[in-house]
């Protein structure tokens, strides 16, 4: 129940009479009690007036405070990487998630909780959906985002990046969310500064946001993790996005089979507790999903596949080979798309097999979920500080 | 501290020579700067009264350290460390001798260089500096170098540093040509295509870090086909940096062979597995890289069992901005002067290896690699010294190393063996600041 709503009942007021001495329509007065509607501010003057400042401007802005009893589950202060968060942890960002979805928070809306805060975006590489995703997703929860523009040829030289890294600590932004061509950079930073770090993928390392939403699109989809058996074929060799979800989806007790030519599996990714196969028929035999990963051009020539057309025959994901999966499989891919390489085209759009615009889509609510967890630490901290 | 004294008198020292097999409590006298005598009671009969005495009370007096495999930042990285550091560093080692590198800036190619490196060398009057020289020009691995010449200049032996020589004719072509002046190759073996963009041990751990890896063939592969060039060519080939298991076994098999073949490891390699890159350890950023447990313990055996001939510290001096980078980005490299003794010992404690034996790798085995006359206790031979307690614990601290650059992965680890004095040429060079000479 809405605080206005049980000072109004503590007060034996009706509903009429409030939304007369405000001069407002009993229905804008209930939709300002069902959360779906914010006063503006000389309603919200009167408010206080009326209610002798019992009730202010906090009651209105969100945020279920006790509903953050889950946000407690994740400790960090960072979310550098899947390796080493235990599943409770996982959940808990999963599940804030799903409220976040549920809440419909994902529409624009005022949320002045975290007003003040700021979020810096330090894109190291080129990014078009995870970077737009954190800028949304920061902006949903009314933080303030700076995008850095960083020329890829400037931080050649290391000095400058912890120079950066620096400055930017400084200027004590809250979040700071970095991607980087080279594994470990998150955690060099992370030791440097004094606000929470996210990684947005670092080199070969680790992209541990993307595992996160592909997680959450499977369990919207599939109602569950454990138990099911997820394929995951292409370039594991060079794939941070395939690292962070063989991680997150052995933890949370599913079965990964990862498919590749040998030339692009790594090994020791065993070590989690991963199948490798190089036959596709084989590795995708029974799987629930199939995550299909990008095959970056560079290695499309050279030692590692002769030809785009050779890995599409073998290694590319059609009608015809994801029979071999079950007959409710789902497709997801973390984009962007090589149609013709690693995924047909038409199987692609098809809206009833795939999860890839989902996977965008959720992705802003999984980035708001990891953002209001750092920060609750982070403040958490803060006020151990100041006692 | 330098004393003025051209005579010492060392009494009651476990003299260890590894050239003669002598282990024995007794006296050294040196005079000027070669050693004059040594032996059982030797001073009941004759205690010369005009020399500095020092009461060794029973620890170990063996010839100085010979180091085989040395960066020294100069010319080009002085920042990193100088000739000076790098003595200092050495002579607390127990290190009266050093062979440094060719890929400085500018590179041991030419005469002038090594001229400069000489000059630097008798300015700081420390350490023995020995400069190798570069195999091809510009560590191109294309043309060779003026060996005859650069050998005539001081050059004590050839080597491409880090690098190897890829063009096989050229490798053929160098040893052969080093043969001439019975001249010694030296090289630090692994593929470079095999290796390239690798900054760590290639398998499991890299692939979770998301780091690009050098396999373990890589050196392998370059040991087989250097062997088989030596077969072909005769000559005299030293590999430095072994870290491999199948290495071992390679050089062995060479060795039986009759091949004129040799080769070192430095500590790291049979103290530190690849483990040590713990989370993007730049400090743990080492050419060739630290291998896994297993191979670590096969360098260690193969120690103890003679099967590698010489320990050298492989000091790689990096400072602060080199390291505190991004793991790929970081320089490779790490200290080697002050842990090498210190470190090694544990073989002698741990691995059951006789401590003369354990000396022998660093002092006549090297002597006797690059020619030298010292790294033994002998009369008439210089009086290059080092004196250690090797019984009581101590602590390495990194704060207290003399190098310039302090990035030693060693730093607060319990070891024995300290060096209490070292004498270079018949004079004091180091003495630890609680040492007493009576």
């Amino acid at each position: 129940m809405h605080a206005l709503d049980k000072w109004l009942k503590n007060n034996s007021i009706s509903r009429k009479i409030f939304s007369n001495q405000l001069n407002i329509s009993i229905a804008t007065l209930s939709r300002y009690l069902s959360g779906s509607r914010i006063p503006k501010q000389e309603i919200m003057q009167k408010i206080i007036y009326f209610t002798d400042g019992k009730i202010n401007p906090s009651n209105f802005y969100i945020v279920k405070n006790n509903n953050s009893s889950n946000l407690k589950e994740y400790k960090n202060d960072h979310l550098l990487g899947i390796e080493n968060l235990k599943e409770s942890e996982i959940s808990s960002l999963l599940n804030r998630a799903d409220e976040i979805i549920k809440e419909n928070r994902l529409e624009p809306k005022i949320n002045q909780k975290y007003n003040g805060k700021t979020l810096v975006n330090l894109f190291f590489e080129d990014s078009t959906r995870t970077k737009t995703s954190f800028e949304l997703a920061a902006k949903r929860l009314g933080i303030d985002v700076i995008n850095m523009q960083i020329e890829t040829s400037s931080i050649r030289k290391g000095e400058s990046l912890l120079d950066t890294a620096m400055t930017l600590n400084a200027m004590q932004p809250d979040i700071l969310v970095i991607r980087h061509s080279l594994s470990g950079t998150p955690h060099l930073l992370a030791n440097k500064v004094n606000c929470g770090v996210i990684n947005a993928g670092d080199g070969q390392h680790e992209h541990p946001t993307q595992a996160l939403l592909d997680a959450l699109a499977i369990r919207r989809r599939k109602k569950r993790i454990k138990g099911l058996k997820i394929a995951i074929c292409g370039d594991i060799a060079h794939s941070r996005v395939a690292r962070s979800n063989i991680k997150l989806l052995i933890t949370m007790g599913a079965t990964v089979n990862l498919i590749a030519p040998s030339t692009l599996m790594a090994e020791g990714l065993s070590y989690y507790g991963a199948n490798t196969y190089s036959n596709f028929k084989e590795g995708l035999n029974d799987a629930d999903i199939v995550m299909i990963l990008r095959l970056q051009r560079e290695r499309m020539q050279g030692s590692y596949i002769p030809s785009a057309k050779e890995y599409f025959k073998f290694y590319g994901l059609d009608r015809e080979k994801l029979n071999f999966a079950k007959s409710d499989a789902l497709v997801m891919h973390p984009g962007p798309i090589n149609r013709g390489v690693e995924i047909d085209s038409e199987l692609a759009d098809d809206i009833n097999r795939t999860l890839i615009l989902e996977q965008v889509e959720l992705g802003v609510a999984i980035r708001m979920s990891v953002i209001e967890h750092l920060i609750h630490n982070l403040e958490l901290k803060h006020d151990e500080y100041k006692k | 501290m330098n004393i003025k004294s051209n005579k010492l008198v060392f009494k009651n020292a476990r003299i260890i020579d590894p050239f003669s097999g002598f282990d024995n409590i007794g006296d050294l006298i040196t005079e000027d700067k070669v050693i004059k005598d040594f032996g059982i009671n030797l001073l009941k009969e004759n205690s010369p009264d005009d020399a500095l005495i020092i009461d060794c009370k029973n620890h170990v007096l063996c010839p100085g350290f010979i180091d085989l495999n040395a960066n020294i930042g100069e010319p080009g990285e002085e920042f990193k460390e100088n000739i000076n550091t790098a003595s200092d560093a050495a002579l607390a080692s127990g290190i009266t001798s050093i062979v440094c590198m060719p890929n400085t800036d500018p590179i041991i190619d030419q005469i002038p260089i090594i001229q400069y490196i000489e000059k630097r060398a008798k300015e700081t009057n420390g350490v023995k500096i020995y400069p190798s020289a570069s195999i091809t020009k510009n560590l191109e691995g294309k043309q060779l170098t003026e060996m005859g010449l650069l050998l005539e200049a001081g050059a004590i032996l050839f080597s491409e540093a880090n690098k190897v020589i890829s063009d096989t004719k050229v490798m053929k072509q160098a040893l052969t040509y080093a043969k001439n002046f019975d001249a010694t190759i030296m090289i630090s073996p692994q593929d470079p295509d095999l290796s390239k963009n690798g900054v760590m041990n290639g398998g499991a751990l890299a692939n979770r870090l998301g780091l690009p890896g050098i396999p373990k063939v890589a050196e392998i592969i370059q040991i087989e086909r250097d062997i088989r060039l030596l077969e072909s060519t005769g000559g005299k080939l030293h590999f430095i940096n072994i870290t491999t298991n199948e290495a071992i076994i390679a050089i062995e098999n060479a060795k039986n062979k009759g091949l004129n073949i040799t080769c070192s490891t430095a500590p790291h390699y049979f103290t530190l597995d690849e483990t040590a890159v713990d989370e993007w350890k730049t400090f743990a950023k080492v050419f060739p890289p630290l291998r896994n447990r297993e191979d670590k313990e096969a360098i260690y055996n193969a120690i103890t069992q003679d099967k590698i001939d010489i320990i050298s510290s492989h000091h790689s001096p990096q400072d602060q901005d080199s390291k505190r980078l991004p793991f790929e980005q970081a320089e490779f490299g790490i200290i080697g002067f002050e842990t090498l003794f210190p470190i090694s010992l544990d073989l002698h404690i741990n691995g059951k290896m006789k401590l003369i034996d354990l000396i022998d790798k660093i002092t006549y085995k090297p002597a006797k690699l690059l020619n030298l006359n010292t790294g033994k206790i002998k009369v008439n031979s210089p009086a290059d010294l080092t004196l250690i307690d090797v019984n009581t614990t101590h602590k390495l601290i990194l704060e207290n190393m003399n190098s310039k650059s302090k990035n030693s992965l060693f730093d607060n680890y319990n070891v024995k063996g300290k060096i209490l004095c070292t004498i270079v040429d018949g004079r004091i060079v180091y003495s630890e600041p609680n040492f007493k000479y009576s």
